[in-house]
């Protein structure tokens, strides 16, 4: 059901924060996973919140996503608590968080998944940089937030979002209880909300919904807007591809890696309790590292770099979401994302699996077809 | 004996004294190129290929014959210099010169490099070798040949070059030469023999030291004794000299045995029909006639001709191949009325494999009725016709005969439109049938069993297996001809009558082997024993086996290598042991054949020895490396030895494993209180076994409450009754009526099922399941032959119960149409429900025993009676049962109303439209599959195409689930008889017992665990899991592997993407070891 939510003195986030805090109060969650100002700067973080009171610097809109929070809602909702959690997520971290779901890691049982239209985020530097000269988050917000009509983020010259978010191809939410969507729509007069199914103790009228029965605008906008963004995907899995050609394209860019693992820790596909990698499996002794040495003339110290690498991408590229934390999250800012979202588009597209799209969707590592590859092999 | 050390290309070697220096250069796997040394006879220093250099101390090296030359002590030899190679090069020059057309001598020369053209060419075949003259001699005391002339003028010859009556036609002087001259046939005086192989139906010829098939069990060697000379002269003796596992004993005599046994089961098959008894055919005057079980022949890779086929006559290869069917089977005037049931599949199969081989090959099936009746067999004949060129020509042959230059065959017949034609064929193949031979007769008469009127075993039909005389039982073709499936499961079947009989003796004679109690190795350093097989020549042919030994012994850990001749004999065995307690080894690697076949007994070995035995490693050195490298000794030996480094490095790492057990429920639970399933339950509880038989019906007896009687007689209800009493009575049964199975969990041996009855749930607990539940019978559609609109209109089984209940209804005399396949043979339908010609056949008999003058036409496809079923077809055309045969494509069209009949039915012989009018129209409707989605779920077995139960193997598990501890039988299995199904239900309770005769089930020791501080509960493990045997534990959201459940196929380790699920027995570490030995990472060379 579409409805309308009337958004009063042009802020759209306050309309938003009065919707959230009524979910609160009606109970229709009893916890909200929620993004909020931090009180001593002006970025936002995701936070856990428990009454209406706590949310009040609330700004789902901002354009920050410091960390993928489908690890974080795993985290809340694997043991199955009894209460209803609310999470408001944009579209890449709902995905991530139907593989989590997948793999047993998040638990989608009491859980409202409250998700947000997305015209990408920027990295934490630029975002640093915009803040500084914005009088608070919610400014800097509705700046960002100028051209919902056209369906495009308002950015400033060098100083666009994520290269990640550029290559999007997923600016709405899905797989969600509620959405706000506001693409294609005047967010200073008014929000889309969606509410897909019935959800216990949500009662519009006592939220101030109106029912709505024309999208047209958000749709069109949305589908521009995506289009507009596979395009540039495929320009840029193009582009990486050839780039890639061989080995050497990829190990170009580790050259800088320091190993600090940092793409992994961010990675929300990454569940492994403990990695191989920081068990002692690749510690190798002495004589080992002579023999190398000796043999190849020189060997780059630690040793695995492009193991690690290619250990990862094998483990989870069928699951890569493309939120480009792992990019956000390197301190020598290797592009480490690009190359899983490529080789990503390509094994997922050989398995016709689409990381997020349903948890009916069985991962194809569990999945086994007799029919499947026959053109290679022994049936050829 | 005296000894001598010698040195051959700088290797030391110690022999005895007497050795030649070719026998010693042999045992260090040197080898030297010879044409005339052969073990059994003396040197002769006649090819001079195994020229050598000699040299005492001090002495100028000369070069010498190394066959003739002996070992001395401090002799230095060497057999590679340049001098020695052109004198060997010389030498193939002159021969190849002499013999250039010689197969040995021109692979000779390729090996050296001998170009040959310098000489003149001679166009000879001897190379005065002296092989011939020297085995006639030696080894069969006869001298029959010798060396005639001199210099140029030499030559093998009988004396005075005539025929010579002291020849005494061994052929071995034929199978000695190496230049394959054939002297035989020019120096003796008699007509020679030869001994046809009797496996290749005398396609080719055999020695008289043989094995008898290449799968044979065991396979080993039998002698000939009618035929060898040796057994019969004393002389020769050949075989024994160069056996190298010295196993030739000419003192074996027969032994009589006598065996002291509660039951006998008769599985001596039957014979196969002669096809000379159809002269008309030609078997034995044309060559190109052959039977189908040599066509089988030449179609094995194991045959006379490695698979090729071939036309006897002169090896070409045929292109029009013509199968003709039913060669004395359904001949009365061969005595042999009934049908074979087997030899239309075959000729399919065989027509189909022939197009696989040689895709030129053009089949054509020659045929009465095409009897496909078996699971998946009609499947297999509509793929034969329509995707594999099979041509099919329903017609008698009225004539071959062979054209004389071609040596092709002309098949006269009438085709289908009633034309007479004749065609020409490169090879006719006669599909003969089975028939009873007087071998069987010696055993009827030493056994006292009563046999049928073709000679088979006499068997009671609703006591399938059981003979006349009590306590003898009979399984297979014996009874009755049959396919294997059916074999297969009567085997069973009667395995379980014998069971029935003998269970209260049960492992009575069963010795339980003692082991000694295992060593604690945990504090000892490694110290591993390697032993390298030489597989007789199979391995050290081609990988040299002393330089692996001495490569092992060198490698990290290992104390101890040697080699064995075979190590699986009984003495390498027993050095095994004896060296792990010499050496204190405490892990053992063989490298032979393959664990295959060979791991459970070496493990058994170590065990013996003392150790876990799982410190037991292997490698093959036989199917990865020499059957694949033959062409490559140098770098096969590598191979071997990087294979030995890679497994030592693994044994290194391994530590003992403990086997776990669980007890076994010894009860059984029987689904479905049918014939099937009240037979299975019986012969369960006959064997001493406690069973659920669970009916979902209030009452027990399936579809057999339906038939009143069948084809031999009609006892069908008093031997239901019978039935349900025994099982009622039997206090091992415990009969659960109106319940439904609705949960099972557990595995083989272990099951705990949940079983709903009006509306409450029994918990029972068992060790193995019987799936018996049935199938459904067929029923038309509305208005399917007009079924639904008229009174008239009915199902065979209707007929059945409507004669018993109202026979009043029959005595004015009627017309009958009956159809056959309706609902069977079709597109939604594709089988065959093998039972319903009978069923035809039988109620046809039926009405003409009423009243002679009731009028049955039967509408048919094929004919199905097979077996002995075949003459109450018969009977039936006697009585005046009209057949007429139809099309698929033109099936009969029915007309019904109230007001009458009309079918519109096309004669396939006559070619033209026929109309009837009958007063009643009976369709032989077949059976469906029941519905088994259900079932299928609760215990996850597979159902066929057809819907019915997928057996683990069609040929030799029909029985069987892939699941371990599930079987079926039945209609559930797919369409049969009562009798095939009590057969079948009695197969499918031994099954069930040989688990549960067992007190304790074992679960595989190399299966998957789990590192519970690694694993998130992911689940992919138990997505992958084909077994049911990994699950996550709900409370701590681990990973568990189920031990009894797990088979050790490692897919949970593979798809464990945090590495916490591995494989005990190939653990991390070990791989990566291994590969890093294969790669040269590690320094584990020798």
């Amino acid at each position: 059901m579409y409805y309308k939510l009337v958004v009063k003195e042009n802020d759209p986030i306050e309309a938003v924060n009065n919707f959230l805090a009524g979910l609160l109060r009606d109970g229709v969650v009893d916890a909200l996973l929620v993004p909020q100002e931090t009180p001593g700067s002006k970025s936002v973080v995701q936070t856990l919140v428990r009454s209406e009171d706590a949310l009040k610097s609330a700004n789902v809109f901002a354009p920050l996503l410091l960390t993928n929070s489908a690890t974080s809602v795993g985290r809340i909702t694997l043991d199955e608590p009894k209460e209803k959690i609310g999470a408001v997520l944009r579209s890449c971290e709902i995905r991530a968080a139907i593989e989590l779901a997948k793999l047993k890691q998040l638990n989608l049982d009491n859980l409202v998944i409250v998700g947000v239209d997305c015209l990408g985020t920027y990295e934490s530097k630029v975002y640093k940089g915009i803040a500084e000269k914005a009088q608070d988050s919610k400014t800097l917000t509705l700046e960002y937030l100028s051209n919902t009509v056209g369906a495009e983020a308002k950015t400033s010259e060098g100083a666009g979002v994520r290269g990640a978010c550029q290559n999007c191809a997923y600016p709405n939410p899905a797989n969600c209880g509620i959405s706000i969507n506001f693409l294609g729509l005047d967010v200073k007069k008014e929000v889309l909300i969606q509410i897909y199914d019935e959800i216990e103790g949500l009662d519009p009228e006592k939220l101030d919904l109106t029912v709505r029965d024309e999208v047209s605008a958000w749709e069109a906008a949305s589908e521009n807007c995506l289009n507009k963004r596979k395009k540039s995907a495929e320009a840029f899995i193009k582009k990486t591809l050839q780039e890639t050609k061989d080995i050497s394209g990829f190990t170009k860019e580790l050259e800088q890696c320091r190993r600090c693992y940092n793409c992994r820790k961010e990675c929300p596909i990454c569940y492994c309790r403990e990695c191989i990698f920081d068990s002692r499996t690749f510690e190798h002794n002495s004589e080992q590292y002579l023999n190398w040495a000796n043999r190849k003339g020189r060997i780059r110290m630690p040793t695995d770099t492009l193991l690690f690498h290619l250990t990862r991408m094998n483990h989870m590229i069928i699951s890569c979401v493309a939120c480009g934390q792992c990019i956000s999250a390197c301190p020598n800012e290797i592009p480490i994302g690009k190359f899983f979202k490529a080789t990503g588009a390509k094994v997922q597209e050989v398995f016709e699996y689409e990381p997020g799209r349903s948890v009916d969707e069985e991962i194809p590592q569990s999945t086994f077809k007799e029919d499947e590859f026959s053109e290679w092999g022994e049936s050829k | 004996m005296k000894t001598v050390k010698l040195e051959i290309n700088g290797r030391e070697v110690e022999v005895d004294e007497g050795t030649t220096v070719l026998e010693a250069a042999e045992k260090l796997e040197i080898k030297i190129p010879t044409l005339c040394a052969h073990k059994a006879l003396t040197p002769y220093g006649a090819c001079r290929l195994c020229l050598v250099e000699v040299a005492l101390k001090g002495r100028v090296p000369s070069v010498q014959t190394s066959c003739t030359y002996p070992a001395l002590d401090g002799l230095k030899v060497t057999t590679d210099t340049e001098r020695i190679i052109n004198a060997r090069k010389i030498m193939i020059e002159l021969m190849l010169a002499k013999c250039p057309d010689s197969k040995v001598i021109k692979e000779l020369a390729a090996e050296f490099g001998v170009p040959g053209g310098r000489l003149k060419e001679k166009k000879e075949d001897c190379i005065l070798c002296g092989l011939c003259t020297r085995m006639c001699a030696e080894r069969m005391g006869r001298s029959a040949i010798g060396f005639t002339g001199r210099g140029l003028n030499k030559k093998v010859s009988s004396p005075f070059g005539k025929p010579n009556e002291v020849c005494q036609t061994c052929g071995a002087c034929d199978f000695i030469c190496p230049t394959e001259k054939l002297i035989f046939e020019d120096v003796t005086a008699y007509k020679p023999e030869p001994i046809l192989d009797e496996f290749n139906i005398g396609l080719n010829k055999r020695p008289a030291v043989y094995t008898l098939y290449p799968q044979a069990v065991p396979n080993v060697a039998t002698i000939d004794e009618k035929l060898c000379v040796h057994m019969l002269s004393g002389d020769c003796g050949v075989c024994k000299e160069v056996c190298e596992a010295d196993a030739i004993n000419y003192d074996q005599k027969e032994e009589k045995i006598d065996i002291n046994a509660g039951a006998v089961i008769l599985a001596n098959g039957i014979g196969v029909f002669d096809a000379n008894e159809k002269a008309e055919y030609g078997f034995d005057r044309y060559d190109n006639v052959v039977t189908n079980i040599q066509f089988e022949r030449f179609l094995s890779s194991s045959g006379p001709t490695q698979g090729e086929v071939v036309r006897p006559s002169d090896g070409k290869h045929p292109e029009k191949i013509a199968f003709i069917q039913c060669i004395g089977s359904r001949d009365p005037s061969c005595g042999n009325e009934f049908c074979s049931s087997t030899c239309c599949m075959a000729s399919i199969k065989e027509a189909v494999i022939a197009r696989e081989h040689d895709a030129r090959i053009k089949p054509t099936i020659f045929y009465i009725d095409i009897r496909t009746f078996g699971k998946d067999f009609e499947r297999y004949y509509e793929d034969a016709k329509n995707v594999h060129g099979v041509n099919f020509e329903r017609c008698m042959i009225s004539k071959i005969y062979e054209k004389p230059k071609s040596k092709n065959v002309m098949v006269k017949y009438v085709d289908p439109s009633g034309q007479q034609k004749e065609a020409e064929f490169d090879m006719v193949v006669l599909a003969v049938g089975m028939t009873d031979t007087s071998k069987s007769g010696e055993l009827v008469s030493k056994i006292d069993i009563e046999t049928n009127e073709y000679g088979f075993a006499k068997v009671g039909n609703r006591s399938p297996g059981c003979t006349t005389a009590a306590g003898v039982f009979v399984a297979g073709t014996f009874a009755e001809p049959k396919d294997i499936p059916e074999t297969v499961a009567e085997g069973s079947s009667s395995a379980a009558l014998a069971s029935a009989l003998l269970s209260d003796s049960r492992g009575s004679l069963v010795v339980k082997k003692e082991y000694p109690p295992e060593r604690d190795i945990s504090a000892e350093e490694v110290r591993i024993g390697v032993f390298i097989c030489r597989c007789g020549r199979n391995i050290a042919s081609v990988v040299d086996v002393p330089r692996v030994v001495e490569f092992s012994a060198k490698l990290p850990g290992v104390v101890f290598a040697s080699e064995f001749l075979y190590s699986c004999s009984k003495d390498s065995l027993d050095m095994i042991k004896q060296y792990i307690a010499e050496h204190d080894l405490n892990r053992v690697v063989v490298a032979s054949c393959t664990p295959r076949t060979h791991e459970a007994l070496f493990r058994d070995t170590v065990r013996e020895a003392g150790l876990n035995r799982f410190l037991f490693e292997m490698t093959s050195l036989r199917e990865q490396v020499s059957w694949v490298h033959r062409d490559d000794p140098v770098r096969a030996t590598e191979k071997a030895n990087e294979l030995v480094a890679m497994m030592v490095a693994k044994t290194r790492l391994v530590n003992p494993l403990k086997r776990e057990f669980s007890d076994t429920v010894q009860k059984a639970m029987v689904l479905g209180g049918g014939a099937s399933g009240m037979r299975a339950a019986l012969s369960v509880a006959e064997q001493g076994y406690e069973v659920y038989l669970v009916e979902k019906e209030a009452s027990l007896g399936g579809h057999l409450k339906d038939l009143y009687y069948n084809l031999e007689d009609s006892d069908t209800a008093s031997f239901l009754a019978t039935l349900i009493e025994k099982v009622s009575a039997d206090d091992k049964i415990h009969v659960m009526m109106s319940s439904k199975l609705k949960e099972t969990s557990g595995f083989v041996g272990n099951y705990k099922s949940i079983i709903g009855s009006a509306g409450e749930e029994k918990k029972i607990e068992h060790g193995v399941i019987i799936v018996a539940t049935g199938a459904k019978s067929y029923e038309p559609e509305d208005n399917e032959f007009g079924y639904g609109s008229s009174d008239s209109v009915m199902t065979q089984v209707d007929l059945e119960g409507r004669m018993v209940k109202k026979p009043e209804d029959f005595s004015k005399p009627q017309t009958y149409v009956m159809i056959q396949c309706v609902g069977s043979r079709d597109e939604k339908r594709p089988y065959c429900s093998r039972i319903c010609c009978a069923h035809a056949i039988k109620n046809a008999l039926k009405l003409k025993a009423f009243n002679e003058g009731n009028e049955v036409i039967v509408l048919y496809r094929d004919i199905r009676t097979y077996g002995f079923m075949e003459k109450y077809y018969l009977e039936a055309r006697e009585k005046g049962v009209i057949f007429s045969c139809y099309d698929k494509e033109k099936k009969p069209e029915v007309r019904a109303d109230s007001g009458g009949m009309m079918i519109r039915h096309m004669d396939r012989i006559l070619g033209k439209e026929v109309m009837f009018a009958p007063d009643k129209l009976v369709l032989s409707a077949g059976i469906s599959p029941g519905d088994n989605d259900e079932l299928t779920k609760i215990l996850k077995v597979p159902l066929n195409q057809d819907g019915f139960f997928l057996d683990a193997h069609a040929k030799i598990r029909p029985l069987d689930f892939t699941a371990d501890g599930i079987f079926f039988c039945g209609l559930a299995h797919s369409p049969r008889s009562l009798t095939e199904s009590l057969m079948q239900a009695q197969g499918a309770s031994i099954r069930g017992v040989t688990v549960l005769s067992k007190e304790k089930i074992e679960a595989k020791a190399i299966t998957a665990c789990v590192n519970e501080r690694v694993c998130t509960g992911c689940g992919l493990c138990v997505t992958v899991c084909p077994y049911d045997a990994r699950e996550i534990d709900e409370e701590t959201r681990v990973a568990q592997v189920i031990d009894v459940m797990c088979q050790g196929c490692g897919a949970c380790a593979v798809a464990c993407p945090s590495g916490a699920t591995s494989h005990k027995g190939f653990t991390k570490k070990e791989i990566l070891l291994m590969t890093d030995v294969a790669v040269g990472n590690k320094k584990d060379k020798g």
